[in-house]
């Protein structure tokens, strides 16, 4: 394995999850690990299945889950956040299909709606990782857009570039990525402590949330 | 297995296309034409675009499902209104909505038997359907996207960079008359157009496990979509061609698929089961 410099060359603006979400490089792998092959592994004697993914593996929970030696992906240079706007109306010109042709669309189920949506302009997202390149690579051409709204264009991504890069330490491998304090990695880093967060994929299954340590993005 | 298949839009007259951003609370100005973040020299820059969400609705949603419901025969005043705000909106969930333990399953048999939500997705009831297999990209074929467009599609840059978006975008004004009891009360109303021989390049990336039926659906779609996008239509606006479609799914697979499960699909949506054999949609 070897220290990686992940690049996605983004065609249209991505939408985080979530204001000032982040885009992690072990979601995205173990992701396109899943497409393809969606059969999950368990580490010896943990019950937890999880995604096997092609990065260094720096711990195992007691549960069993992995933390991968990955950062998350930050825009390089300009990155410029703003709001976008998707439309949702009740089909008012097909209501005679309906057998009620009354809908309230300013209340209630049939309410139309204007949902705010960030997004962020950048030409490119980095980051950095621990992993056996040409499996990340391969892996990163299945990965097609990222955050969310791909249905509608939003972050799509054009090309990934997987650069191999020496002498990565410990901190910056993990430079945004969730650390459990129970880990023994979280004494050597310094950072932004959350009591509960995500910290391994899926980041947004709540039950494996911990108290994590995130080194802050310094790099 | 090919998942990504690309087409030029050709506008074959001006098309009005309202901004979401600037036009809801703009009522009295110009109405400006759809814009979106570009990052241009440098800085981002809203500029005139088409909106992939549209794009879906009107290429996909609203012809896939106008022909399903005519090859079914079902005709006004058949389906509930969540079945018709599914097809033609994608569909909401009901007030207290608590999923079933085994929606996930319910969903995917959901989409096993349509073809069209399994491409566009939706929500019934009480859960959203799993994840849906297209994805629509679009971009003006103009100067201001020549960057973008050259990463994966450098066969369009030179045509890309011969043109500004700005040359192809002009106002239109209109007049509502109100009667010869009214003279001299006439209302004008504006709004911004791109102007006729505009191209559009759309990509569409397809799941990888997306069945057969599913993507041919979404040819299907485009063969049979009337060709007008956005505003205006009533005066023509919005007339578009598709050109230079690629190794397209075959659309036969979709209508023989409907009609190997037309009896099927049809209860489904007219008792709001969606095939499933529990009340989904009602």
């Amino acid at each position: 394995m070897t220290g990686l410099l992940i690049t996605a060359h983004l065609m249209t603006p991505y939408a985080p999850a979530m204001a000032g979400a982040d885009i992690h490089i072990d979601s995205l792998l173990t992701w396109a690990v899943m497409q393809s092959l969606p059969a999950p592994v368990f580490f010896p004697s943990h019950s937890a299945a999880v995604m096997p993914c092609p990065l260094k593996l720096l711990w195992v929970s007691d549960a069993g889950h992995p933390l991968w030696a990955s950062t998350t992906l930050l825009p390089v240079g300009e990155a410029i956040m703003a709001r976008e706007y998707w439309h949702k109306r009740y089909p008012s010109d097909r209501a005679e299909l309906s057998s009620k042709r009354a809908a309230n669309t300013s209340a209630g189920r049939w309410k139309e709606a204007r949902v705010p949506l960030g997004v962020v302009t950048t030409a490119q997202l980095t980051g950095l990782c621990i992993g056996v390149e040409s499996e990340v690579h391969r892996l990163l051409q299945t990965v097609t857009h990222v955050g969310k709204k791909p249905s509608t264009g939003y972050g799509r991504v054009a090309k990934w570039d997987v650069t191999p890069v020496g002498g990565l330490e410990i901190r910056q491998v993990l430079c945004g990525h969730p650390v459990p304090v129970d880990s023994p990695i979280a004494e050597q880093i310094t950072g932004k402590y959350r009591p509960s967060t995500g910290w391994t994929p899926p980041y947004w299954y709540a039950p494996w949330h911990c108290s994590c340590i995130t080194p802050e993005a310094d790099r | 297995m090919q998942n990504r298949y690309t087409a030029v839009l050709e506008a074959v007259e001006p098309i009005s296309h309202g901004d979401t951003l600037s036009g809801v609370d703009n009522s009295t100005n110009v109405r400006l034409f759809m814009r979106s973040a570009v990052l241009f020299n440098g800085q981002a820059v809203r500029i005139p675009d088409l909106s992939e969400n549209a794009l879906r609705s009107v290429l996909f949603r609203r012809t896939l499902h106008d022909k399903l419901l005519r090859q079914l025969e079902i005709g006004q005043r058949q389906l509930s209104q969540a079945i018709l705000n599914l097809l033609y909106s994608g569909g909401s969930m009901a007030s207290g909505a608590q999923a079933p333990t085994n929606e996930i399953e319910l969903g995917h048999r959901v989409k096993d038997l349509y073809p069209s939500l399994d491409l566009l997705g939706g929500s019934v009831n009480d859960f959203i359907l799993p994840r849906s297999r297209l994805r629509v990209t679009c971009w003006p074929l103009v100067r201001e996207y020549a960057p973008i467009i050259s990463l994966l599609y450098p066969e369009y840059v030179s045509e890309s960079e011969k043109i500004s978006i700005y040359d192809l975008l002009s106002e239109e004004i209109r007049t509502r008359g109100t009667g010869d009891e009214s003279d001299g009360n006439q209302m004008l109303y504006q709004y911004e157009v791109l102007a006729a021989g505009a191209r559009f390049l759309l990509e569409l990336t397809f799941d990888e496990w997306t069945p057969d039926a599913t993507r041919s659906a979404a040819t299907f779609a485009l063969q049979s979509w009337d060709g007008f996008f956005g505003g205006q239509n009533r005066q023509g606006r919005g007339r578009m061609v598709l050109r230079d479609a690629q190794n397209l799914p075959d659309a036969s697979v979709y209508t023989d698929f409907i009609t190997g499960h037309g009896d099927a699909m049809k209860s489904g949506l007219l008792d709001g089961s969606l095939g499933t054999g529990k009340m989904l949609c009602v």
